[in-house]
């Protein structure tokens, strides 16, 4: 799937918006610069198809990148007025030769390559999720030995009989740290609950997308 | 002869117990700072805006918690150890007796 956009994508899209810049509304005929934008971006995995480029003016193109914060590519599309994404059923209507059928053949693969997109993502966010999850459960573990360890340490320092003015601090030390340790373990647990209810919504999220 | 293996064998349990919290330590570091790079990349990556502010605040909470529970180890039972170990070192160099 080509991330770029080809020059009949250029014109399906401006003739979907009625030559006006998808943001404000503008005669792109007026604009001194106009650009075709990826709704979501290229980086982020944002194919060059037709649902997610929208033709902007110069001004709007510089604004949009000011303040392109992550967003779902929904709220993302919703956020151009005069993008007219519904035109496109229209358009498909039409019988204008070529372009319509490239615009149906755009439609018709978008369903399936837009959810895959989606769906990708959502996948590589619950392998991050799902890593960091993992993650805490090997730091618990970590603490867990090194508690032990430290245990060990006082308990051979008493039958060493070394340090023997010692024990006593050390020993009221270890109580103190384990209480510490176990204070930090119900903190990562909570956390592993806590990050458990996004796995879920991409879970929940992932499945839609393979049942839709 | 005898005494200088106990200051020996003191100074090597101090070592010893060193090592286990400061590998502590760094692991506490380790999992804050891959705490960290899961919500930035997240982030990044166009992770649902809406459910941001949660993964930051529960990385804001556990990196103020970690960081509490590294100074503690730090300083409660590193600094202590250090203070042991300091004091049997100059035992050992002055050649005094068992502590």
């Amino acid at each position: 799937m080509s991330l770029d956009f080809n020059k009949s994508q250029d014109k399906f899209i401006i003739y979907r918006q009625d030559g006006r810049c998808g943001n404000c509304g503008k005669d792109l005929k007026k604009a001194t610069k106009i650009h075709l934008h990826h709704v979501l971006n290229k980086k982020d995995g944002g194919a060059g198809i037709v649902e997610n480029g929208v033709i902007l003016c110069g001004e709007c193109h510089i604004h949009v990148h000011d303040y392109n914060t992550k967003k779902s590519v929904l709220v993302f599309r919703n956020e151009f007025k005069y993008a007219n994404w519904e035109k496109n059923i229209e358009y498909k209507g039409k019988k204008q030769g070529k372009e319509v059928e490239f615009t149906k053949r755009t439609l018709n693969e978008f369903d399936k390559q837009g959810e895959e997109m989606s769906n990708q993502r959502y996948e590589s966010h619950l392998r991050m999720v799902e890593g960091l999850k993992y993650s805490l459960s090997q730091l618990q573990s970590k603490i867990e030995i090194i508690k032990e360890q430290y245990k060990k340490q006082i308990d051979a320092m008493e039958s060493a009989t070394f340090m023997t003015n010692y024990i006593e601090p050390l020993r009221e030390k270890h109580t103190h740290f384990s209480e510490i340790i176990e204070d930090l373990n119900n903190m990562i647990e909570e956390h592993k609950t806590q990050i458990s209810l996004h796995e879920e919504i991409l879970e929940d999220l992932i499945q839609d997308a393979r049942s839709y | 002869m005898a005494q200088v293996q106990s200051l020996e064998d003191q100074l090597a349990w101090c070592n010893t117990t060193k090592h286990y919290l400061h590998e502590l330590n760094e692991e506490l570091k380790y999992v804050s700072n891959q705490y960290k790079s899961s919500v930035e990349n997240l982030k990044e990556f166009g992770y649902i805006a809406e459910h941001m502010p949660h993964l930051e605040f529960l990385y804001s909470d556990f990196e103020t918690a970690l960081n509490n529970v590294i100074n503690y180890i730090k300083n409660e039972h590193i600094g202590y150890i250090d203070d042991r170990s300091q004091t049997i070192q100059s035992i050992k160099t002055q050649g005094v007796g068992n502590i």
